[in-house]
């Protein structure tokens, strides 16, 4: 059942930044750092720039059971150091991560290091101040940097995703702390991500539940394409993802502007990007089948021979591309935890 | 200074244990395979054992995927494999619960037959156990039928996992016969503690993110009031008692409190 919100007001006795932290630990909140003190004026501020009920429930969080509200989400992005203006990605953010496909509950449980990435795309991106340039990842923009840090707070404070009980990840990774970035929309060469899913609306927000990106570096590929592609593919070809036994994972594959550019300019859409590397990104069947005592294969893949190389993936629109980053030849891939499924969301309040 | 806390409100619907059986003679038990490396090999021979000393039959032994074909352990058993259970079983053994998401479905499914009274026993192992116990109490269902053998079961040899299933076939037909499982034992204890001055403790909820559990103590007659502990006393020894499970503190609401 749904309290007053004045149930939630507790008292501490300082709002010093030491003081406030320790108050927090002692109750079992916080990811370790700093945090700013969720007073009903900032919580409020926050709400402001959500248009519809604050204390209406929209979803439960495995496996904590806890209740999702806006006034819920806006107490962590208080926390979290959010302005309000990003307030809006960050209920999106949670609304999308609410999903059934996502697989939340598996998500937070399990050993694997997977932390949900959060890409904001487009006209939030400028209004909001997100960094979709240089070092799009981070360090040193507050929005991406606030708005991966409260969807943590959310897990961690609503969910219950605690490490050694709700998040039984074995080691982490540092993305767990924070992970949003905004897509590149001025310098891509395509449509914006949300768009060529479907969402059309000003502002949208994917989450995709996957590793830490694994970097690919290309200073020759220019005018070949084949040599980006080959080092992209090498990059997936890896028998230590989850993607590797679930063929179900979706990957994403993070176009630097530079790269992007290579690929666009030898006539290449998303869809022949992922195709190529969907053909080109393979480990041989019988490898696989040494590897992994259970392998959740779609039933076409379950006829190859061993000596039939598979793809990374069951469908080549799992691979999905975005332009994100700034000056140089770097991209990424980000792979998945396997047993979920990206979604792309419109920002709504 | 007032600020609002930052974990808001959980649902606290409680699950419960399905009957116990005074005897396993003439039931038939299925194992439900999550796929996990050597866990159909470790669960089918603790069956087999079970089946052998108490009169049971083995039924089925299924993986937990569509049709049983195949297994994912990061999802809820398929809806399919779970109507076969119910038709073909008395009880279950489920797991293995050694890893986060394996451990977090494992205790999905079982909780879930549970509710349809089919008693599940989850298998899990020395190293994952706090991790059933946090998960199970945030389920709901903080006495769960856990069979806790040595970590791990994957990689292990088939010898040595047929010898723990052997050794933990006492374990496992006690949890079957038994109205407590695993928190339960704790509570229990408590129970008959205050029982002895007329009083009970029922649990209201469990916080696995702060290992907070809430219990109310009920003390049907007003002139036993003053024979029960002290609530300080009380939360001591039931947080000192908990603490394998998962809890770090316990809040016992009071009647005697709001009756001052």
């Amino acid at each position: 059942m749904n309290r007053q919100a004045d149930d939630w007001l507790i008292d501490v006795d300082s709002d010093e930044p030491e003081r406030l932290m320790h108050a927090l630990a002692a109750r079992g909140w916080g990811d370790g750092l700093p945090l700013i003190a969720p007073t009903p004026e900032r919580v409020e501020a926050m709400l402001a720039t959500a248009t519809r009920d604050p204390d209406e429930p929209l979803a439960v969080l495995q496996p904590r059971r806890g209740i999702v509200t806006r006034r819920a989400v806006a107490v962590n992005a208080v926390l979290a150091g959010c302005a309000p203006d990003v307030f809006p990605v960050v209920l999106t953010a949670v609304r999308a991560l609410c999903r059934p496909e996502v697989n939340l509950r598996g998500v937070n449980a399990t050993t694997h290091p997977v932390a949900p990435l959060v890409i904001v795309h487009g006209e939030i991106v400028e209004r909001a101040g997100f960094n979709a340039g240089a070092g799009a990842f981070g360090p040193g923009n507050r929005s991406n940097a606030t708005v991966g840090r409260a969807v943590r707070l959310v897990l961690l404070h609503l969910a219950g995703a605690q490490p050694g009980s709700g998040d039984a990840a074995t080691q982490g990774q540092p993305s767990k702390y924070t992970y949003c970035v905004a897509e590149n929309g001025s310098e891509s060469p395509w449509e914006s991500y949300a768009r060529s899913r479907g969402v059309d609306a000003p502002s949208a927000v994917t989450v995709h539940c996957g590793e830490n990106p694994h970097n690919v570096h290309d200073q020759e590929g220019d005018g070949d394409p084949r040599l980006i592609f080959g080092k992209i593919a090498s990059a997936m070809a890896s028998l230590a993802l989850n993607n590797a036994p679930i063929s179900q994972g979706e990957w994403f594959v993070m176009l630097g502007p530079e790269h992007a550019h290579s690929l666009a300019n030898a006539g290449l859409e998303r869809r022949d990007i992922a195709s190529y590397l969907f053909d080109h990104a393979r480990i041989p069947a019988g490898t696989f089948r040494r590897h992994f005592s259970e392998l959740a294969w779609a039933e076409w893949m379950k006829l190859c021979a061993d000596d039939h190389a598979l793809p990374m993936t069951e469908h080549p629109d799992n691979i999905r591309v975005v332009v994100v980053g700034g000056p140089g030849k770097h991209s990424s891939v980000i792979p998945s935890w396997g047993m979920t499924r990206s979604v792309t969301m419109a920002v709504e309040g | 200074m007032r600020i609002y806390r930052p974990d808001g409100d959980v649902d606290t619907t409680v699950a419960r244990l399905a009957d116990p059986l005074s005897s396993l003679a003439g039931y038939r038990v299925a194992v439900l395979d999550n796929g996990k490396p050597n866990a159909a090999l470790l669960m089918s021979h603790a069956a087999e054992a079970l089946a052998a000393r108490t009169g049971a039959t083995l039924s089925l032994v299924v993986k937990k995927g569509p049709g049983g074909r195949s297994a994912n352990a990061a999802v809820p058993c398929a809806p399919d494999v779970f109507e076969r259970l119910r038709a073909e079983a008395d009880l279950v053994i489920t797991g293995a619960a050694d890893c986060g998401s394996c451990t977090a479905y494992s205790v999905h499914d079982t909780v879930e037959l549970e509710r349809c009274g089919i008693p599940t026993v989850l298998v899990t192992t020395t190293r994952f156990r706090p991790v059933v116990a946090a998960l199970a109490a945030a389920t709901g269902l903080p006495q769960i039928r856990a069979l806790v053998v040595e970590h791990p079961i994957g990689g292990v040899d088939r010898e040595t996992l047929h010898r723990r299933a052997d050794a933990a076939c006492d374990a496992l037909i006690g949890l079957f016969t038994t109205a407590t499982g695993h928190t339960e034992h704790g509570l229990e204890d408590l129970r008959t503690l205050v029982a002895s001055d007329g009083a009970d403790l029922e649990m209201i909820d469990f916080d696995a993110a702060t290992g907070v559990m809430r219990m109310r103590l009920v003390i049907p007659d007003a002139q036993c009031a003053e024979c029960v502990m002290p609530r300080a006393t009380l939360e001591s020894i039931a947080t000192e008692r908990l603490a394998e499970h998962g809890v770090r503190t316990v809040e016992i609401d009071d009647p005697r409190e709001a009756a001052r």
